[in-house]
């Protein structure tokens, strides 16, 4: 049940920082906008469904990679950190129950791309297959989120940190940028969220095998949720110990 | 003196916030140009990710002056100070945007010079026409935005909804022909577009002086607007009392 409370809690502090007003007027015109940029951008560069369906999974990154930071830092900012250090439900715990609505969010934002900028593309039923795979990849970036915001929660960076992790996944995913341009890309992109989620869908677009990159794909994703996990455990430990969890 | 010094104190305080710079003026333009130089990339093709950064900044950073005045408690003192505010403003948007234009510019230089891309600009002095004209567009930009932005408590989802639009819209990286028909007029408000016709003109040795014109006149448009959204904030603060200032 207290679980349940802690959704709830999610929700309601989503909706304070972000209300129907805002999403529908400013923040889904703005995906949408986005969206269309990255596949006409991908049009003109002669990338075509390479670029859709990398549009699809950029489009996600402002709600999970970006938008869970404020899932910490919110607790940060109210001076209730160390309140949850007493809860009887983990800090890991509560900060990923917490990003639901943020999932939730990346999730509507891939579907209202895939409905606006898919008949630009002319790919609107080839993709649609590929949409649960789509899913995995918001697990994921919302894993890396939460992992990258654990190293700065202390700091004055969390901005600086989640939209430097975007814009490293949108270079090194092969999401606008083909893989084999620039082999660093690859390497890093090989261990962050999107590149084999990515490689499953335009490989279930072309009929060939996906499940293996879409395995590769949920690996990373547990990878980072284990670093996110265990980042938040320690901070627990040593604020515990050392008396540094204010924040403030 | 004042719009010297609200300059130079706006450079300082986005130096000290190095992270934003990094974000902005190195991150934004290197990604942009990994995507689109597949092949020798033309000197528009170079300016156009230099507007496109260069807008996404101005959004960011000197639309958000004024939001970050009233977060640090500063913006009734500026409001209500000896000095005109407007100058204030003014010396700060004009502050952010040359050193977002410097870092920008350092960067796709350092860039090209580093992956080996050599881009000729046939007629240097226009171009550097063209992109102090830039410079002024996005002090411009940044006084109408800040002053909007400050009237709703959710600036940053209207800073996001700003920068796509003009993306979109302004035949940097999309040429205008690509969009619909029905679409294609609204870019016409848009000064980037005009500015980067003039740029990519420049470079070819070819500089089209009604882009120019046309580019300099919406300047004037924003700095106007904006003049009368200042007002707007000024009258809710100080003579109706409705816009919290701290």
């Amino acid at each position: 049940m207290i679980y349940l409370e802690v959704v709830r809690l999610g929700r309601l502090l989503f909706r304070a920082s972000e209300p129907w007003s805002i999403t529908v007027t400013a923040v889904w015109p703005r995906v949408v906008l986005q969206g269309l940029f990255f596949t006409l951008l991908g049009q003109v560069l002669g990338l075509e469904e390479h670029a859709f369906a990398g549009a699809l999974a950029i489009t996600m990154l402002a709600s999970t990679v970006v938008g869970v930071a404020d899932v910490p830092m919110a607790d940060k900012w109210n001076r209730t950190y160390s309140r949850l250090r007493l809860s009887e439900v983990h800090i890991p715990l509560v900060f990923a129950l917490r990003t639901l609505p943020m999932i939730l969010h990346g999730g509507m934002a891939v579907l209202l791309v895939w409905a606006v900028a898919g008949p630009v593309s002319g790919l609107t039923l080839e993709v649609l297959p590929t949409l649960p795979i789509y899913a995995v990849m918001l697990f994921s970036t919302t894993a890396l989120g939460l992992a990258v915001v654990a190293q700065v929660v202390g700091h004055r960076a969390d901005v600086f940190a989640g939209n430097a992790a975007t814009w490293l996944v949108i270079a090194c995913s092969g999401a606008l940028v083909p893989h084999g341009r620039l082999p660093v890309l690859d390497a890093v992109g090989a261990v962050l969220p999107v590149r084999h989620g990515l490689d499953a869908v335009r490989s279930a677009m072309a009929g060939g095998p996906w499940l293996t990159p879409l395995l590769w794909e949920a690996a990373v994703g547990l990878g980072w949720a284990l670093v996110a996990w265990l980042a938040y455990l320690w901070q627990g430990n040593r604020a515990r110990r050392l008396g540094l969890d204010d924040y403030s | 003196m004042i719009f010297f010094a609200a300059m130079r104190h706006q450079m300082a305080l986005m130096r000290a916030s190095w992270q934003f710079l990094v974000l902005l003026g190195v991150l934004q333009p290197v990604v942009y140009l990994l995507i689109v130089l597949s092949s020798n990339p033309t000197a528009a093709t170079v300016t156009a990710v230099m507007l496109m950064s260069f807008w996404g900044s101005t959004v960011w950073s000197g639309a958000g002056i004024l939001r970050r005045e009233k977060m640090e408690g500063t913006l009734a003192p500026t409001m209500l100070g000896v000095r005109d505010p407007r100058l204030v403003l003014l010396g700060k948007t004009t502050g952010a945007s040359l050193l977002i234009l410097v870092v920008i510019s350092a960067t796709v230089s350092l860039f090209l010079l580093l992956s080996g891309h050599a881009v000729v600009i046939a007629m240097p002095f226009w171009f550097a026409v063209g992109l102090a004209l830039v410079a002024v567009t996005g002090t411009a930009a940044g006084f109408l935005l800040s002053c909007l932005f400050l009237l709703s408590r959710y600036g940053p989802q209207l800073s996001a909804l700003a920068v796509a639009p003009v993306t979109l819209l302004s035949g940097l990286l999309i040429p205008v022909s690509v969009l619909p028909g029905w679409i294609q007029p609204l870019s016409w408000v848009i000064n980037l577009r005009w500015v980067q016709e003039f740029l990519g003109g420049a470079a070819r040795g070819a500089p089209d002086f009604t882009a120019l014109g046309l580019g300099a006149v919406l300047t004037v448009v924003y700095f106007v607007l904006g003049a009368v959204a200042f007002e707007r904030v000024a009258v809710l603060a100080r003579k109706e009392g409705t816009l919290d200032l701290s």
